[in-house]
């Protein structure tokens, strides 16, 4: 144990608005289940945002209510049977504005911090 | 809403009710998960498989946790849904704004009457009194129920004295006092208490102490004590807050105030809202000159409490007071002959009975009559709710095609229903908010009906709503929904996809399945209301009998104005020339027609009787009056024959009388009375017949008049005597009869001033309070009737205009192939014919079964009178065919080829 403990940053600090970006990025590419939108997540970040599953779950749930996703059973990549999630026009659409605020957001903090 | 969304919600309803696979589907996720996670740690990390387990569980954490976050999901779910469900039936009742109108109408005014009476029943019979462990409270009452509430003296002294170790017994009474003010007398609302009564009841004053055993006796060491309630020692004792020890004159005794009650504190009696405690002995002082404690058994004048002592139940309280109430009434009621309404002393014993609702007097009178009336309410609101329920079931039908598209689209039935439902929800929800506001004016109003004296000492109901009160009325909007919702719900639904299959079909089939739902509910509806109007037809026509009585005097344009003496010093002689004063100088005002003097105003429930007898006849009842001359020309009762008494009469007792006709010819049958004799109540006197007067009624508007006797003013045996000022005014307008009220008012405050200002009440008044109950009563039955047949018509033409327009194609093809407008119109109508006739024949089956409901409160009327049932079920046929020749006759004017092209 310890070896993938670098650079954690636990689900308490991704404020909630953005795991649910994240998720949704994730699944911009193609459906994909719960696992491998962790997996997803902690690649693309260069192993910098580890997701817990405790607010993973909860969350892909929620979207799925709120009509941003769709989920459905199918086979996995080793053949077991798994819930796979996929991004609906809503969702598409959800994940455009996000990203805009959330470019938004990162510049203004930007500037902040740089500043003398 | 786009066509995704809606799909969407469907197909996330669908899984709604299906909570053992969301738990399923959960586990599996988690499962794999795990599985996932796993294989990584032996791929990757090159972790044995147990290792590797224990790694991703730990990871993991809480699963348990992990579960109810996702649930929490779930649920939040059915309540964003429950929301969008109610802005979807929001919109969609904004869209039939004439049947969500009618809708919040009838729900309205059925949910507000029903809050209303209900509110009514719970400040009189229901609520606790505001006391410490009022459940252990009781009220003692004598058993066989002939005595109400009354006891006698001894007999609560000695119960008192046997009972002590089971219960704390106190005793209590309202009492009209008579508080000296800077400024003159005032009366305020007095109680009597018996030295247990505060102690028993547990409620610690504010300031000072209260009535203790040992201030409850004639010589007491602190003097005559009295306790105030708060609201008299902020308004007469300035709030002082060294008010204990003040001094305060009250029906001329002098007492010291003991002590000050909290705020609210009203006692025992529920009725009343005392402001000053006077100790129970001191009764003789404070009914001067009466004496009621001395009468002994002869007067029975208060009412009996307890608390039970502490581990002892009702029930041990009963069995001890069955137990002892022989010896009990041996002790206190000496003669063993004694009997009270066929019950002899050994029947007799005592009984006591929760009390943690006080005592009122309201309550013994009023119950009855609510009831009825909350019966009554029930039944517009079942009413109300049929009517709804057809309503939405006729308009379901034509929204077949909205519903069948949802199935399709993957809605469960279950999802329907609840989407419908929320419908209802959202109508009896409103209907209920907008009911508890109208209820309060309501139930003021009623109140006004029951408590009609606007006298500061008139017994108080105080209606405001309380918790009970509300969870009655979320009670009825449960129900409210219930039955409006259900059934359409079920109907609609029951065809799956089937129905827009069918849709084309049935309409052509005309009768079937599907309509007889709607039928059955219209028929009960019909019948409910002819119940209901049947109800209000019998007590409206027993209201006119009761009016129609001949009452022997002409009520119009009488004024009373009783002065009260009895605390004055003048008495005897003195006296009389204070009330002839009185007289002589109110005839002289502009706009009197006659003026008298009288001991009781009749029709107001107070009375006095004598035995009278002669060498050859008797009557155990003649009832008594003290009039001064000029009395009959005043009431405008007839004059037969004889002479009028004149003040120059004898002062001597039982000298001369008048009789009226009853008395006369019971007394001297076959004979003439004037000039023969006859003695009062086996004395030796003999009064002579002076005059023979017309039959008037003299206590209750309902019994014969009475064989009655008319003394002069004059001979009275009380040293002080009060009477009764009689004004006749020339214009019975409420404007003229007002001003001669304060003219005449004027006139006895300048020959008495050391006496409060008398209250004045009209015949008129009196009149119709005693009436109240049975005015109120079918005034609102006639209301909640009235209400109950506009419902049913309003369902009638609903119902038949959706069934009709539906029914346009098959109406138009008709037309087509040559059928009359007539036969057009015979084809709508004899739906709800049918429907009206069978309603009728269910209505006057359960009029019948509850008319003995209101039985006790006709008067003259049959409750199977054949006249009032033919009347009501007449009027609502008409109401019937009046609700359903509109839409018939539009169904004529149908033009065919309009209709098939509908179609």
């Amino acid at each position: 144990m310890g070896k993938r403990e670098t650079d954690v940053a636990p689900s308490g600090d991704l404020i909630q608005g953005t795991l649910d970006m994240l998720i949704l990025k994730a699944l911009a590419a193609g459906p994909l289940h719960g696992y491998g939108v962790a997996e997803w997540i902690h690649a693309r970040s260069h192993d910098v945002l580890k997701v817990d599953e405790g607010a993973l779950y909860p969350a892909l749930h929620r979207l799925d209510l709120r009509g941003l996703l769709q989920a459905e059973w199918g086979a996995s990549e080793n053949n077991r049977r798994a819930k796979f999630y996929k991004l609906t026009t809503a969702g598409r659409k959800h994940l455009e504005t996000e990203r805009d605020r959330w470019s938004r957001l990162a510049s203004a903090v930007g500037f902040v911090m740089a500043s003398a | 809403m786009t066509w995704e969304d809606l799909r969407e919600r469907f197909l996330r309803a669908a899984g709604l009710f299906t909570r053992d696979r969301r738990e399923r589907e959960l586990d599996e996720e988690l499962a794999f998960h795990l599985a996932m996670k796993e294989r990584s740690y032996v791929d990757g990390d090159g972790l044995t498989q147990k290792e590797a387990a224990m790694q991703a569980k730990r990871d993991f954490g809480n699963v348990s946790r992990w579960k109810e976050l996702c649930r929490d999901v779930a649920r939040w779910r059915l309540i964003e849904e429950f929301g969008r469900d109610l802005s979807l039936a929001a919109r969609t009742l904004r869209k039939s704004p004439a049947f969500t109108l009618v809708a919040l109408a009838t729900l309205t005014l059925a949910i507000g009457a029903n809050t209303a009476i209900f509110s009514l029943m719970n400040a009189i019979v229901l609520r606790p009194v505001p006391l410490p462990a009022a459940n252990r409270l009781g009220m003692l009452r004598i058993q066989p129920d002939r005595f109400g509430y009354a006891f006698m003296y001894p007999l609560y002294k000695e119960l008192e004295k046997q009972s002590s170790r089971i219960m704390e017994v106190f005793a209590f009474t309202g009492r009209d006092l008579q508080v000296r003010v800077p400024d003159g007398v005032e009366r305020v609302s007095g109680q009597l208490v018996s030295g247990h009564y505060f102690s028993a009841l547990g409620v610690q004053p504010t300031l000072g102490r209260w009535i203790g055993p040992n201030d409850d006796r004639r010589g007491a060491p602190d003097g005559a004590v009295v306790v105030v309630s708060d609201r008299f020692w902020r308004t007469r004792l300035g709030g002082d807050p060294h008010a204990v020890g003040r001094r305060l004159t009250i029906n001329q005794i002098s007492f010291t105030v003991a002590g000050v009650m909290p705020e609210g504190f009203r006692g025992m009696n529920r009725d009343q809202q005392p402001d000053v405690f006077v100790p129970f002995e001191l009764e003789p002082l404070m009914d001067a000159p009466y004496d009621n404690i001395s009468v002994g058994w002869h007067a029975w004048w208060f009412q009996v409490g307890m608390r039970l002592n502490g581990g002892v139940t009702l029930q041990q309280a009963n069995a001890f007071l069955r137990a002892a109430s022989s010896r009990i009434f041996d002790a206190s009621l000496p003669p063993a002959d004694f009997q009270f309404d066929g019950h002899k002393k050994k029947d007799l014993y005592l009984a006591a009975e929760p009390g943690a609702a006080g005592y009122s007097y309201l309550r013994l009178q009023f119950k009855k009559p609510l009831t009825v009336l909350m019966a009554l309410v029930v039944l517009v609101l079942l009413i109300a709710c049929l009517n709804l329920a057809t309503l939405l079931m006729a308009r379901a039908a034509s929204r077949t095609r909205e519903i069948t598209t949802r199935f399709a689209l993957g809605a469960s039935r279950a999802r329907l229903i609840r989407q419908l439902l929320t419908e209802s929800l959202l109508l009896a929800a409103c209907g209920t908010a907008l009911g508890l506001l109208a209820a309060p004016a309501l139930a003021r109003l009623m109140v006004a009906a029951f408590t009609p004296r606007h006298d500061p000492l008139s017994p108080i109901l105080d209606v405001s709503p309380d918790w009970t009160v509300f969870a009655f009325t979320a009670g009825v909007a449960i129900l409210a929904t219930a039955l409006t919702g259900i059934a359409p719900a079920l109907r609609s639904t029951g065809d799956g996809l089937r129905g827009s299959l069918q849709e084309g079909s049935a309409t052509l089939r005309g009768a079937g399945r599907r309509k007889l739902w709607p039928r059955i509910l219209m028929t009960a509806e019909v019948g409910l209301a002819l119940v209901l109007v049947t109800g209000a037809t019998l007590l409206a026509y027993s209201m006119v009998k009761l009016r129609q009585i001949p009452i022997g005097f002409e009520p119009q344009g009488l004024v009373y104005l009783p002065l009260e003496l009895e605390k004055q010093s003048r008495q005897g002689p003195a006296l009389t020339a204070v009330h002839r004063e009185v007289v002589e100088e109110v005839r002289k005002l502009p706009g009197v027609a006659g003026v008298s003097l009288s001991m009781v105003v009749p029709l107001s429930g107070n009375w006095s009787t004598s035995s009278a007898d002669t060498a050859k006849t008797k009557i155990d009842e003649l009832w008594q009056n003290r009039v001064g001359p000029d009395y009959f020309q005043t009431m405008r009762t007839p004059f037969l024959e004889g002479r009028d008494v004149r003040w120059t009469d004898s002062t001597a007792p039982d000298t001369v009388a008048i009789l009226n006709q009853a008395a006369a010819k019971q007394l001297f049958p076959g004979e003439d009375a004037v000039g023969q004799h006859f003695s009062l109540d086996g004395g030796k006197s003999q009064t002579e017949v002076i005059g023979v007067v017309g039959d008037a009624k003299y206590s209750n508007i309902r019994d014969a008049a009475p064989p009655t006797m008319y003394a002069p003013v004059m001979w009275d045996k009380e040293a002080k005597a009060s009477y009764i000022v009689v004004i006749r005014a020339s214009n019975p307008g409420a404007a003229q009869v007002s001003a001669l009220i304060s003219a005449a008012q004027a006139i006895i405050r300048r020959n008495v001033p050391d006496i409060p200002p008398p209250a004045a009440v009209t015949m008129e008044q009196t009149l119709a309070e005693s009436l109240a109950t049975e005015r109120m009563m079918s005034a609102l039955a006639l209301f909640f009737g009235a209400l109950a047949l506009l419902i049913t018509a309003i369902g009638l033409y609903g119902t038949l205009a959706y069934a009709t327009e539906r029914r346009t194609g098959e109406i138009g093809i008709r037309l087509a192939l040559g059928a009359q407008p007539r036969n057009v119109i015979s084809l709508v109508c004899g739906e709800n014919g049918a429907i009206a006739l069978a309603g009728c024949v269910v209505g006057i089956a359960g009029s019948v079964a509850a008319s003995k409901l209101v039985a006790s409160f006709l008067y003259g009327v049959s409750t199977r009178d054949p006249a009032v049932f033919g009347l009501a079920a007449l009027v609502l046929l008409a109401v019937a065919a009046v609700a359903s020749l509109a839409p018939a006759i539009r169904a004529a004017r149908i033009d065919p080829l309009t209709a098939i092209r509908h179609e």
